[in-house]
């Protein structure tokens, strides 16, 4: 018999750290035929959890549901053993910050009133920020490599600025737990590795819980502790980047044949693409 | 191991109690963390309360310059010490002609006063509206509700309907309800799955805006020639027609104007879009519909007094960003002054132009808004959004 909602949810609380938990979550978007879920799984302190898995499995979508953007439609999500749905999204921001995919479109504000905006969440009804929220934002950006642009309008910067400029605002909130988008989409390969030793910095000192959607499977490989690998809507592979990135689980999700090895430097595996000459 | 590969390396800290890690070399670089120095928070302050400063100071200027526009000259000098004895700030100085402070009290007071108040709301209601619809190119009247206000007022012209108790205040009574009726339709039309979906609010409040204007063109097309020429006049905006129950639509805009100033904040994470805005702790679609409900109140109050006084609305916001900076917290009060400013000068050239005659306030506003405006992009040369 399948443990109901409630069962599982227990069960998940009961578990030694998990902060963002999904128990028997689904959704599905009215127009479409597509389900999610239902999915059972959390992101707990001091991990980074990768989501991966092909265009259009859902990735994005369990994203919003773990950031309390989308309710479920079925089962529950879960901050701190708590029905995310039914706490206020200011309560929600103070512990949990979201970087969505998609740059925004905006009025002319300057890199650094972006990122105070990260406080927000700490802020009453119309008082204004602090010298420590000033602070607290400039640390963040100097995290992310974003302090030299700090008064330069974020409409002026490029693409991968702006992206880190994002990721310096859900920084500047001060979150447990820290959901990511493709983060990384627009960076170049140095600041690649600077967000991502940063963010697996932050959750193995400081128990931030990372999960992060994530395209490159070798950077997944590299830098999470866990890897979930969807395939239309449903968890495939939930484990160890060694366990979850096999050449069969790949072939079957992703339907391309692919070669696995591990990295002479760190053991961890590496996919390899074969062109269609050498299959 | 780690040595293998170097490539740059950032601060090892970030948010929370990492405060901990942080060296004093990178605290001295980042700076204003114990107070000293390069505070962009203590260099805003400033900035904001200097330009708030200028801006009031500018738009009671205009209100003293417009008070001494008329047909009757009396010196803005003259006219500060008339309305500051009413408050019972005497400068000493009394004795001036009775025939004198009935016009500046009577006629000319009332006027400007309802002037300056819907255009401060006007660009209250502007900045809100480019905010909660992404979009540069809003203003208070895009959705519909003010064409509610404007055929109400027209069914209540050529009908002649008056309201029992409120000799006067016909035309605003009914154009109000019209309004109401407007905001309901395209609010209940443009809810998708319980929040308010910016395209399709614009495209519902234009296609409403045209299914309105036609049905006033067929009233126009058969009413009288006298009628339609004060209808006109009244669409472009009219200060003219002011009377004692003006004060009724003056209390709901200010109030309108004050639950918006609550907004700042919330504004700032919508207009980077409803998923960032939930994830800076706004409650998106409460937020919205409140902001939606209260704009819809105060254009539908503002139309009904005094007609449509365009541009007002639209480049007010664009003028405060412009000068100064983009967060709602400065752009509401800022556009309030600016967009009152604006409209009691536009009123006051309009009645100076071809005196003793008056030209209708909201052909002036775009007449001498719009090249300062164009001026002042140029000059700037300021985006004013980007995708």
């Amino acid at each position: 018999m399948q443990p109901t909602a409630a069962e599982e949810s227990q069960r998940l609380e009961t578990h030694a750290t998990p902060i963002v938990s999904c128990a028997r979550a689904a959704f599905s978007y009215p127009s479409s035929g597509f389900v999610l879920g239902p999915a059972t799984f959390s992101v707990r302190a001091g991990e980074v959890l990768g989501i991966v898995g092909p265009n259009g499995s859902g990735k994005t979508t369990l994203l919003r549901l773990l950031s309390g953007f989308l309710e479920p439609k079925a089962g529950q999500v879960l901050l701190d053993g708590q029905p995310i749905a039914s706490l206020p999204p200011k309560t929600i921001a103070k512990s949990l910050a979201f970087v969505a995919h998609q740059l925004p479109s905006t009025f002319p504000y300057r890199a650094i009133e972006i990122v105070l905006m990260g406080r927000m969440p700490h802020l009453a009804l119309l008082r204004a920020e602090k010298e420590h929220d000033e602070a607290v934002a400039r640390r963040a950006m100097a995290a992310t490599d974003t302090l030299h642009l700090a008064e330069r309008y974020f409409n002026e910067l490029s693409g991968g600025e702006r992206q880190r400029v994002m990721i310096a605002m859900a920084l500047a909130q001060e979150p447990r737990v820290l959901l990511l988008d493709e983060p990384t989409s627009h960076l170049d390969i140095s600041h690649v590795t600077a967000i991502f030793d940063l963010l697996s910095s932050l959750s193995h000192n400081k128990r931030l819980a990372v999960a992060a959607v994530l395209h490159d499977l070798n950077l997944a490989s590299e830098y999470c502790d866990r890897l979930l690998l969807l395939s239309s809507g449903q968890i495939k592979a939930l484990g160890k980047p060694r366990d979850v990135l096999s050449a069969r689980n790949i072939q079957q999700v992703f339907e391309t044949t692919v070669t696995i090895t591990p990295s002479p430097i760190t053991g961890s595996p590496l996919v390899f693409v074969l062109p269609k000459k050498h299959r | 191991m780690e040595r293998i590969l170097t490539g740059r390396r950032f601060d090892e800290f970030g948010p929370a109690d990492l405060l901990a890690g942080i060296s004093k070399m990178t605290e001295r670089r980042i700076g204003a963390s114990n107070g000293e120095g390069r505070g962009f928070l203590r260099q805003r302050r400033l900035v904001w309360l200097l330009w708030l400063a200028a801006l009031a100071a500018l738009s009671v200027i205009a209100f003293a310059l417009s008070c001494a526009t008329g047909s009757v000259h009396i010196r803005p000098g003259l006219v500060a010490r008339i309305i500051l004895s009413k408050l019972g700030l005497d400068l000493g100085k009394a004795g001036w002609d009775a025939a004198k402070e009935t016009i500046v009290m009577q006629i000319r007071l009332p006027r400007v006063a309802i002037g300056f108040v819907v255009g401060a709301s006007l660009g209250v209601v502007g900045t809100a509206f480019q905010c909660i619809l992404r979009n540069p190119l809003a203003d208070p009247f895009i959705l519909g509700v003010s064409s509610g206000a404007a055929l109400g007022a027209t069914v209540a012209m050529v009908a002649g309907i008056t309201v029992p108790f409120l000799p006067g205040a016909g035309t605003g009574v009914v154009a109000f309800v019209f309004a109401m009726l407007a905001t309901l339709f395209i609010y209940r039309i443009s809810m998708v799955h319980g929040t308010i979906n910016p395209h399709t609010l614009i495209l519902c409040g234009v296609i409403l805006n045209c299914f309105l204007s036609s049905v006033m063109m067929l009233i126009y097309s058969a009413a009288s020639p006298q009628r339609v020429h004060s209808l006109l006049l009244w669409l472009m905006g009219d200060l003219e027609g002011v009377s004692d129950w003006m004060i009724v639509p003056m209390l709901i805009l200010a109030a309108g104007i004050a639950a918006l100033a609550l907004f700042g904040a919330s504004m700032n994470t919508l207009s980077l879009g409803d998923e960032a805005a939930f994830s800076l702790g706004t409650d998106v679609a409460r937020v919205k519909r409140a902001i939606f409900v209260i704009c819809a109140v105060i254009v539908g109050a503002g139309v009904s007094a005094t007609g449509m006084i365009g541009f007002v609305g639209l480049v007010a916001p664009h003028i405060s960003r412009t000068l100064v900076c983009a967060d709602h917290r400065f752009v509401i009060p800022s556009s309030a002054l600016i967009g009152a400013t604006i409209v009691v000068l536009a009123d006051a050239f309009g009645r100076w132009l071809i005196a003793p005659a008056e030209l209708p306030v909201g052909a002036v506003t775009s007449l001498i808004g719009a090249p300062f405006f164009i001026y002042l992009l140029r000059a700037k040369s300021k985006i004013v959004w980007t995708e």
